[in-house]
């Protein structure tokens, strides 16, 4: 998919490298949902969940905290709450990892609340890439300044839709999911956020 | 604003990375401790029931002894009675005593090896120390103050918080060692440039690798995790099989010598010896008296030849008597003279020669005439046959006795050979011992000379000053849980440092006892002690929530802890 703006002279499009990982096929969500319904009858079946879930779970706070000993006691903290608040959770054809990721969200977000610390956004040059699809890559180390005040520019909850739909390749629908919001609408703000970026990136 | 920062290009975690933390049963464990609703637990109802009580007292008891001071701390934190009051995080609980430290002189152009009194080294680079604001300092000494909490006794001086609160779940540390290192000019502090991290080997008596390795975050009053250290454990160094049998050659057995006048010794001391011994000897003397009396082989009488024999009276010549029967033969050719004969010889003496010859001479006592004939002393018929028979019978004897003095001695070598391969197998194995340990003096110098002691070492970089901790974090289980209604350390007092010892896994857990607070028991710990105005007391009950401590008094030395509390 791509959404063509103009940098200066040059017309660029920004491209998405879609994550296979937080895919999946009508038949993996079903079978995903056994295994939640199993851990809904007893507690002890949520292993599989967890070890299933739990790279998902932890690289989506590792990219906002950077840190691998505040991640592995958020992570803890998200699968007790998904565990003590299973059986409120409802089916509703979404990947589990989203109702996962929900919570990790939040707790992400709480984190940084009690700690009063800047929020950490994990970024390698590639994901610039993606925001540009730029293949020259001297041209790309050109524009990364550019690329990074911009981004700087943005409010976080802006940053954080970029983070998810070019850093981490999720879906729109996903990103809805763990926002809590309708597609329709993470659709159109993602838009708005590009059509910003576009904008101050004309000015550069 | 932006209230957020971009790290770019940093650390990618691999798959296996983070694997590597995925842990569903310490996380399903946690879960079951403090899965239980707000509700549902001992202490919220006891903190609820405890904060109604007192704000019901303060509305209508103002005489009551609680402080307004107190009541404000309930208030605060009613869900938390081991943090209820605010002390120093570092809080050492003794004015004057302390861990002893190591300091070190250390050149800030060059850096240097040290090495602490237990042995740890510690590799500084050069140019590794930054004033406070953060530029390099060179031309200076910089004193380098390393401090090692080996034990309880040491943890407990520091008044290092030896807890670990993971996702609020609260562990104590099992510690394979801590140390604090600090640097000075004087008496300003200096950091280290956190990209010349100081090396440290530290020495340890904890081998696991199951503990991780924490720095002390004094600001956030936490424990950070930092990852973990490597352990090393000092492998024997082997020699080549040249170096030991060029230092040391084999002993062989062919080598070993042994003093006959040794085995002799050996042999004589031994029972079974004197026992054959006595026999061998019995045996000779038979032996010995047989032979005296050994019959000369009987000869047959020649008929040709012409004899003469002795008419000998028994009871006058008894010396004679063996000559009764026997005929003296001459040599061919050779007769008696007839005038001899028919004399009467009273006089008759025989001596023996060569080849069975008997020379026999007949003298008179009345005159000096005298006769001699050599002869051969013959037998024939019957006494020839008797003769014979004892002849026989005598040697036969003679030969069977010394058989069995054969065989005695033959025993006696044979235990002689037994006695002697003994002792030369225990002086070879004695021999063998030796050049084992021989060669491993030698591999222990060899260590010792390269600086490889034979204990464990743990190893780990520091890039910044402070406190660090080898450590494995061990769930506190409680015991019993108890509201305290009175604290009896010599007299009434209101609160007192609690210290849980665990000498097995090393480690203590420090928290609060304060009255009209729910009180933990923990089921691991061996001794529970507590501080309170600088004097130790050892806790000797709980008696409805009455906790009554035995007080020890204020510890001058690390020995009276030691003593005190029995570590």
């Amino acid at each position: 998919m791509r959404y063509p703006y103009k940098t200066g002279n040059k017309l660029k499009t920004i491209a998405v490298n879609i994550n296979p990982q937080y895919h999946k096929t009508e038949d993996q969500i079903n079978s995903e949902q056994q295994l939640v319904e199993a851990a809904k009858v007893d507690t002890k079946n949520f292993r599989p969940i967890y070890n299933k879930y739990y790279e998902i779970v932890f690289r989506f706070i590792f990219q906002r905290t950077g840190n691998e000993e505040i991640t592995t006691d958020i992570v803890s903290e998200v699968f007790y709450k998904a565990l003590n608040n299973l059986q409120k959770y409802e089916f509703r054809g979404l990947p589990f990892s989203s109702w996962l990721l929900r919570i990790a969200h939040n707790e992400t977000i709480k984190h940084y609340r009690k700690a009063s610390r800047s929020r950490v956004v994990k970024l390698q040059t590639e994901h610039l890439q993606n925001l540009t699809e730029e293949e020259n890559e001297n041209y790309l180390e050109e524009l990364k300044p550019y690329l990074l005040t911009v981004l700087k520019g943005l409010k976080i909850d802006d940053l954080q839709l970029i983070e998810m739909r070019f850093f981490e390749g999720r879906p729109f629908k996903e990103i809805a999911e763990i926002m809590n919001k309708k597609e329709s609408a993470i659709k159109m703000k993602i838009y708005r956020i590009l059509e910003k970026l576009k904008v101050s990136l004309q000015k550069k | 604003m932006t209230d957020y920062k971009f790290d770019i290009d940093g650390k990618k975690l691999s798959t296996e990375e983070i694997d590597a933390k995925k842990d569903f049963d310490s996380f399903y464990k946690g879960v079951q401790t403090k899965g239980k609703s707000l509700f549902q637990k001992v202490w919220f109802w006891a903190s609820t029931g405890m904060a109604t009580i007192i704000i019901g007292t303060l509305l209508f008891n103002n005489s009551n002894d609680f402080s307004n001071a107190f009541a404000e701390k309930v208030k605060k934190d009613p869900v938390s009675p081991d943090n209820l009051t605010e002390k120093p995080f570092v809080n050492p609980p003794f004015d004057d005593l302390i861990v002893e430290a190591d300091i070190f002189k250390v050149n800030a152009n060059k850096g240097g090896i040290f090495k602490s009194r237990y042995g740890s080294i510690l590799r500084i680079p050069a140019l590794a120390f930054f004033n406070k604001k953060g530029k390099t300092i060179t031309n200076k000494t910089i004193d380098i103050r390393f401090t090692e909490y080996k034990d309880v006794a040491d943890q407990i001086i520091s008044g290092i918080p030896m807890t670990y609160d993971s996702a609020g779940t609260k562990y104590m540390f099992s510690s394979a060692g801590m140390v604090e290192i600090r640097g000075f000019i004087g008496d300003s502090a200096v950091n280290l440039n956190p990209e010349k991290p100081i090396e440290i080997e530290m020495k340890s008596d904890y081998s696991s690798t199951e503990y991780n390795f924490y720095c002390l975050d004094e600001k956030n009053k936490k424990w950070d995790y930092l990852g973990k250290d490597s352990v090393g454990k000092p492998e024997p160094i082997k020699l080549t099989k040249e170096e030991i049998n060029a230092q040391f050659p084999e002993v062989k057995k062919e080598d070993v010598i042994i003093p006959e006048n040794q085995i002799d010794a050996e042999l004589q001391k031994a029972p079974e010896y004197q026992k054959r011994n006595r026999k061998s000897i019995q045996i000779q003397a038979q032996v010995e008296e047989l032979s005296l009396s050994t019959p000369t082989l009987p000869i047959k009488a020649d008929k040709e030849a012409e004899k003469f024999s002795l008419d000998i009276i028994e009871e006058e010549n008894p010396e004679l008597a063996m000559y009764k029967d026997v005929q003296f033969q001459l040599e061919k050719g050779e007769s008696i003279n007839p005038n001899h004969a028919n004399q009467n010889w009273n006089n008759v003496s025989l001596e023996k020669g060569e080849n069975h010859e008997v020379l026999i001479t007949f003298s008179k006592t009345n005159s000096h005439q005298k006769v001699q004939y050599k002869a051969i002393p013959v037998l024939d018929g019957e006494a020839f046959e008797k003769a014979m028979q004892a002849y026989n019978e005598h040697i036969g004897k003679s030969e069977d006795l010394k058989k069995k003095l054969k065989d005695a001695k033959k025993q006696i070598k044979f235990l002689r050979k037994e006695i002697k391969a003994k002792a030369i197998n225990k002086q070879l194995l004695e021999a063998k011992f030796e050049r084992l340990e021989q060669i491993a003096t030698l591999e222990k110098a060899k260590l010792e000379n390269i600086g490889i002691i034979s204990e464990v070492k743990r190893y780990f970089s520091v890039n910044n000053m402070g406190v660090f901790n080898c450590d494995r974090a061990e769930k506190m289980i409680v015991k019993n849980n108890s509201i305290i209604k009175n604290i009896k350390f010599g007299r009434n007092v209101n609160e007192a440092i609690i210290i849980d010892i665990f000498p097995d896994l090393n480690g203590i857990y420090q928290h609060t006892s304060l009255i009209n607070t729910d009180f933990n028991e923990y089921s691991n710990s061996t001794k529970t002690i507590g501080i309170c105005n600088k004097k130790i007391g050892v806790l000797k009950d709980i008696i409805n929530g009455s906790q009554i401590f035995t007080v020890k008094g204020k510890p001058k030395t690390k020995n009276d802890l030691i003593e005190w509390l029995e570590l």
